[in-house]
């Protein structure tokens, strides 16, 4: 059984759809991020779930129980919606102590004194923050804020976590450590969460599953690989890095297993290809490749000649563009390869990928 | 000399007439006591001497006394909205006899009754069916010791037309209602417009914050303040101020207090207009330096305010010629 | 909602039925436009110019001092500015009359101190200063409105996160650049609320005009309508209420003004990131803002105030000799069984009406700056109306509409009637305050108490009104001090049970007794003092935990 779901939710600002119903269900103890670029709808999407925003259509129900129904007028306000939630700024309480910023969700409920102090006391154990407890909230670093907010979002043991943008006023160093601390307590309490970022590696690192949306509406819905390898869309695809697309035609298609193996030809090559639905031949496609994907001299099962035109070192890699001239038509790839295997700048390079790795869009 | 002796043998009369009538009176007596309370409006805001009269009144026959104090034209219109609305609260109303004079016309009021002490009551002064004269303001000139040498002091009211004098007179303003108004008025019957003509020129300050401009003539600030309420004298013992009454006399005001329209004690509102016409209450605002309006109270007043009370009185406003006055004096004094 | 329709709009109708009908309620008459037709005359448009210039350039003047003298105060390192902080804001709480009698013996033309001391250092007959004059009244009205908008804008310089300056100064601008394109910016919301709030005081203000202005002949709307009410042998109430009206319409049009001004940006300056109010280092600078702020204290405090309590020990304010030297004043006010009554009855209304008027307000400035509910507006020009109707008239207004309510509603004639209208009167600075105080938090920190279970009431408690607190008690104590000073209407609905401390000051005013009165405004002083040490002492307490 779901512990949040949303069916056909929407929000609407006059004739703009900030979100577009949007379906989703989070399972218990899952970790769903909401991921698009800013003006997505992700952020309004949690909000809604929050009772901070009201959905203008569709329903919302949390924990089995509907908590907002756009057709019936039903709506719960956020304080009983059981929620923990921790803000993008953190929304620590300025004039109160860290003790009591994270007592709060508790004695509003008018919650004991002494059951009080064992919960915070736990929670600020938890984030590691129990030295810190007299502390007054606002004399506190950023990851340490960071952490209050979290125990304060948890220490009610709410029936959802929603997280809105929580790791972005974070340096990159903490980022990577909050969200694998995160990630890791999340775990450990099987605590259902909904998580919303632009921060694709963020999103692919912490989640379950992940919500791409884009221009208020859910492009893909599935596994951080899933959503990665094998995307719905050139949106979808676009979202995450650099992809090169090649268009090509197809020039066969067979099944196999759940995927398809596409043939393809055009754009200075042929060969095979993945995709997830069947095609017709001469169907005209879009192929994503990776620039990761994309090797140097061996030749493989796609392939094309060029000239490196750029190398940017960074560090452990390096990225090259590789320009393409077949048939008076010039193509750019984007190609990350090991730093050590040095290809410099007017190099002629071959470049080849597996067909696996090549993943073939409706265009 | 034969004056005195009249006026002597008036002041013996109350016991005459009290005694002709005592059943009636007594009545009115033992309802008032019955009622018990009673609530004055009036708009002599702050008087310590309305004070001593009533304490004298409660300690006398217990009858607890509320006064509800506010200026002229704010007791006016409370009354006024009050009776309205059907909210009859105030059993009598103090005021100047200008608002009196018009909220009888309004019909605020109702008959007093018998007031046995209205035989006493002194000309130019008369009570009528719904309100008796209660004490009269007199105006006069006030001169600060320190800037005036005795031999300068006006002794007329036409002195302060000397061109010495000129931007050096502080006065209360002729062009709104209050004592200011009156001095134009009773200036423009005896002298005519001329005088003030003069009096414009000589470029008098004006305010209306009286005890204020009484006290910075105190200081120095100008050697002459008018017109001035002669009653606030007490106020200003030790300061080197002195009063002068001019050969003309003072113009006055008269006060008066009336019964208003269903009051909820009319009898003990009935005995606390005969307790104020009583000589010894008269007596309490003479010592003040108010005129009494009955007979046979100046002469027993204190040395220090007898001879400015027996002194002639000049002349008072006039009701019906108010607006048309005050507009006169915006014509003047610009 | 109702309670304020029924605060402001209730009385307000009744003037406006004042205004068009030839006769005050209760009369017979007829409707018509003689009130607003009457007020078209040569000498009310220079009354209009006289009152608007006036109110402007003292607000003009008193923004700019009280923003320089809140900036030094909160955020350099100026020294003694916690004490600074209290003496500066004390000459708004001493009663109007008393300064200007003060301010009247001090700059006198003829024998005023000053003059006096002038003519002695250059040897000349000249008059440096004299107090009945436009730059007398000026003056004056600075004395009030400089505390005021002090008071106003002093919490919401604190409370600003000061990254938001500090960046402005990496980007290269200068310290008064950053001061001006910056942090008077980000104040926005407050200060034009408070240049708009102190304007509308100006416009309406009396006792400056009728004390310095009136003597030399510069006249200005209240005189006017002063003396339409009171200096007439029939009070012209429809021509009153009328010019109470054009009045409000022409404040009217400045709101529009400010919200124009004010609308789609944001003026967030309170977050839940982390921040520490820092002070900015003047060096020897410091001592030139000491300097600046012991001037004005010196000049609006120190010498009215002084005056004041040498007076009180003295027979006869102004008149300093050792016979006459004397505890009478004392002994009179704590002998005036009258004063008592009143003094718990001001104090009980006072405490009743700022709480009450402090919650009306905090739910008002609730709806109005963080709802998007669609009546916000019109709430929001409800609690403006009662600061926009000159408070003689509006006492009218209160006068005629409680007396005429149907006598099962105890109101007329009892405490709540003069607590009503005081409750009505505060609503504006309330809102202002509180309003301006919300504007400064961000959403995040409200909604975050949202979703963590504490519903409406315990959030606004706990979260929003414990961090604008600052700004609650401020507006707290200018409304229980406006309280302590209001006449105009105080005098139209007291009884003799309820008769409250403006009353008796009239009164022993009237009766001569200017140094009785000054008693009485130096007990109020006394407990502004008592007032603003407890309130800076818990403001202290929060600003050493952040």
């Amino acid at each position: 059984m779901p512990t949040v779901t949303l069916s056909g939710v929407g929000r609407h600002f006059g004739a703009l759809k900030a979100v577009d119903s949007v379906d989703l269900a989070i399972k218990h103890g899952e970790f769903v991020t909401l991921l698009g670029p800013s003006g997505c709808g992700k952020t309004t999407t949690l909000r809604m779930v929050a009772g901070l925003e009201r959905n203008d259509t569709g329903s919302i129900a949390i924990g089995g129980r509907m908590v907002s129904d756009a057709a019936s007028e039903l709506f719960v306000p956020p304080d009983h919606r059981k929620l923990g939630m921790v803000f993008q700024s953190y929304a620590i309480w300025p004039h109160m102590t860290v003790f009591d910023n994270v007592a709060y969700p508790l004695s509003v409920r008018h919650v004991a004194k002494a059951e009080i102090k064992a919960k915070v006391t736990a929670a600020l154990k938890l984030v590691e923050m129990e030295a810190y407890a007299e502390r007054p909230a606002p004399a506190l670093s950023g990851g340490q804020q960071q952490r209050v907010a979290i125990a304060r979002a948890l220490v009610f043991e709410p029936e959802v976590l929603l997280l809105d943008e929580p790791l972005s006023n974070l340096d990159a160093r903490l980022r990577a450590q909050m969200g694998d601390e995160f990630r890791a307590l999340q775990r450990r309490l099987k605590i259902t969460t909904l998580y919303v970022t632009h921060d694709q590696e963020e999103a692919m690192a912490l989640s379950d599953r992940v919500v791409v949306m884009d221009k208020g509406k859910a492009l893909q819905v599935g596994a951080p690989e899933d959503v990665y390898r094998r995307p719905a869309s050139r949106a979808v695809a676009a979202f995450f890095g650099t992809p090169n697309f090649i268009e090509a035609k197809v020039t066969a298609c067979r099944a196999n297993g759940t995927d398809h193996v596409l043939t393809i030809e055009g754009a200075g090559t042929e060969g095979d290809c993945r995709a997830g639905d069947a095609y017709r031949p001469g169907d005209a496609v879009l192929v994503m490749i990776r620039p990761e994907d994309v090797t140097l001299g061996a030749a493989g099962h796609l392939s094309w000649a060029g000239t490196v035109v750029d190398g940017v070192f960074r560090g452990p890699r390096r990225t090259l563009t590789v320009e393409s001239t077949v048939g008076g038509q010039a193509r750019r790839f984007t190609v990350e390869c090991p730093a050590t295997r040095a290809a410099s700048v007017g190099d002629a390079v071959t470049l080849s990928v597996e067909s696996d790795n090549a993943w073939a869009l409706r265009s | 000399m034969r004056r005195r002796k009249v006026l002597g043998l008036l002041a013996a009369a109350p016991a005459i007439a009290a005694s002709a009538q005592t059943g009636d009176w007594n009545k009115v007596v033992e309802a008032a006591k019955k009622e018990g309370k009673l609530l004055i409006y009036t708009a002599s805001i702050g008087s310590v001497f309305h004070k001593k009269v009533i304490n004298a009144f409660e300690a006398k026959y217990g009858i607890k006394v509320d006064l509800l104090e506010a200026r002229a034209s704010e007791v006016r219109e409370r009354v006024r909205v009050e009776q309205a609305a059907g909210r009859f609260l105030g059993d009598l109303h103090h005021n100047g006899s200008t608002t009196t004079g018009l909220m009888q016309r309004d019909g605020n009021f109702q008959p007093r009754g018998e007031v046995p002490n209205t035989r006493n009551i002194e000309a130019p002064y008369e009570a009528d069916a719904f309100k008796i004269p209660a004490e009269v303001i007199s105006y006069c000139l006030m001169v600060n010791k320190n800037l005036v040498k005795p031999a300068d002091e006006p002794k007329s009211w036409k002195d302060i037309l000397d061109p010495k004098w000129a931007g050096k007179i502080l006065s209360d303003d002729y062009r709104a209602l209050g004592g200011g108004a009156v001095f134009f008025v009773v200036m423009q019957n005896a002298f005519g417009r001329e005088f003030h003509e003069k009096l414009a020129a000589q470029k008098p300050s004006f305010s209306r914050d009286l005890q204020n401009s009484e006290r910075r003539t105190a200081r120095g600030e100008y050697p002459i303040y008018l017109p001035f309420n002669l009653q606030d004298l007490n106020n200003l013992k030790g300061l080197p101020i002195k009063a002068i009454v001019p050969a003309e006399g003072r113009p006055y005001v008269r006060f008066d207090i009336s019964m208003l329209k269903n009051a909820p004690h009319p009898n003990a509102a009935c005995l606390f207009m005969n307790h104020y016409l009583e000589p010894e209450q008269q007596l309490v605002f003479a010592n003040a330096g108010y005129n009494p309006v009955i007979k046979g109270v100046i002469e027993k007043t204190i040395d220090e305010i007898r001879p400015l009370l027996a002194t002639k009185a000049m002349g008072t406003t006039d009701p019906a010629r108010q607006d048309e006055m005050l507009a006169l004096a915006k014509e003047i004094y610009k | 909602m109702l309670v304020l329709a029924f605060l402001t709009v209730y009385p307000m109708a009744m003037l406006l039925y004042g205004s068009l009908h030839s006769t005050p309620p209760g009369m017979a008459g007829e409707y018509n436009f003689d009130g607003y037709a009457s007020l078209a005359t040569a000498e009310n448009l220079q009354a209009l110019i006289n009152t608007a210039a006036l109110s402007l350039v003292k607000t003009v003047l008193s923004l700019a001092l009280a923003i320089l003298l809140a900036w030094i105060v909160a955020r350099t390192d100026t020294p003694g500015r916690g004490v600074l902080e209290i003496l500066i804001t004390l000459p708004f709480f001493i009663p109007p009359i008393l300064t200007a009698t003060a301010w009247a013996m001090l700059g006198n033309a003829q024998v005023g101190t000053i003059n006096l001391a002038w003519r002695w250092l250059t040897g000349t007959d000249g008059t440096l200063v004299d107090v009945y004059s436009y730059g007398g009244i000026v003056w004056h009205m600075m004395q009030y409105s400089t505390p005021f908008i002090f008071l106003f804008v002093v919490d919401a310089f604190r409370a600003m996160d000061p990254s938001l300056e500090e960046s402005s100064r990496m980007s290269g601008a200068t310290r008064w650049q950053t001061f001006w394109r910056i942090t008077f910016g980000l104040m926005l919301p407050v200060t034009t609320s408070a240049f708009i709030l102190s304007f509308i005081r100006g416009m309406e203000s009396f006792e400056s005009a009728v004390f310095f202005g009136t003597p030399v002949g510069i006249k200005v709307l209240t005189t006017q309508i002063f003396d339409m009410i009171t200096q007439r042998a029939q009070p012209d109430y429809q021509g009153a209420t009328a010019m109470g009206f054009a009045t409000m319409a022409l404040m009217f049009l400045l709101l529009v003004l400010q919200s124009r001004l004010l609308r789609g940006r944001s003026f967030t300056t309170v977050t839940g990131k982390a921040y520490a109010p820092s002070v900015t280092r003047l060096g020897g600078l410091r001592w030139v803002t000491f300097s600046i702020c012991v001037l004005f204290f010196a000049l609006a405090v120190a010498l009215p105030v002084g005056q004041l309590i040498l007076s009180s020990f003295f027979q006869f304010f102004g008149f300093y000799q050792l016979d006459m030297l004397t505890f009478e004043h004392y002994r009179s006010v704590w002998e005036n069984r009258e004063f008592w009554t009143a003094f718990g009855n001001t104090l009980l209304l006072g405490f009743l009406g700022a709480t009450a008027t402090m919650i009306l307000g905090g739910i008002v400035a609730y709806i109005t700056t963080r709802t998007a509910w669609h009546g916000r507006r019109l709430i929001d020009i409800l609690a403006w109306l009662p600061w926009m109707m000159p408070g003689m008239v509006l006492g009218i207004g209160f006068l005629w509409g409680f007396a005429t309510l149907p006598h099962e509603i105890p109101i007329y004639g009892t405490l709540w009637a003069l607590l009503l209208a005081y409750v009505a009167l505060g609503t504006p600075v309330a809102v202002r305050v509180t309003s301006g105080a919300y504007a400064q938090i961000a959403r995040d920190i409200e909604e975050c108490s949202r979703v963590h279970g504490a519903n409406w009431w315990q959030t606004m408690g706990r979260i929003l009104v414990a961090l604008a607190w600052p700004a609650f008690a401020v507006g707290w104590v200018l409304i229980f001090f406006g309280i302590m000073r209001e006449l105009s209407a105080s005098i139209l609905l007291y009884v003799p049970d309820t008769t409250v401390l403006s009353v008796v000051m009239l009164k022993l005013w009237n009766s001569g007794k200017p140094e009785t009165v000054s008693v009485i405004g130096l007990v109020m002083l006394a407990m502004v003092l008592l007032f603003r040490w407890v309130q800076l002492r818990f403001i202290k307490r929060r600003i050493s935990t952040l």
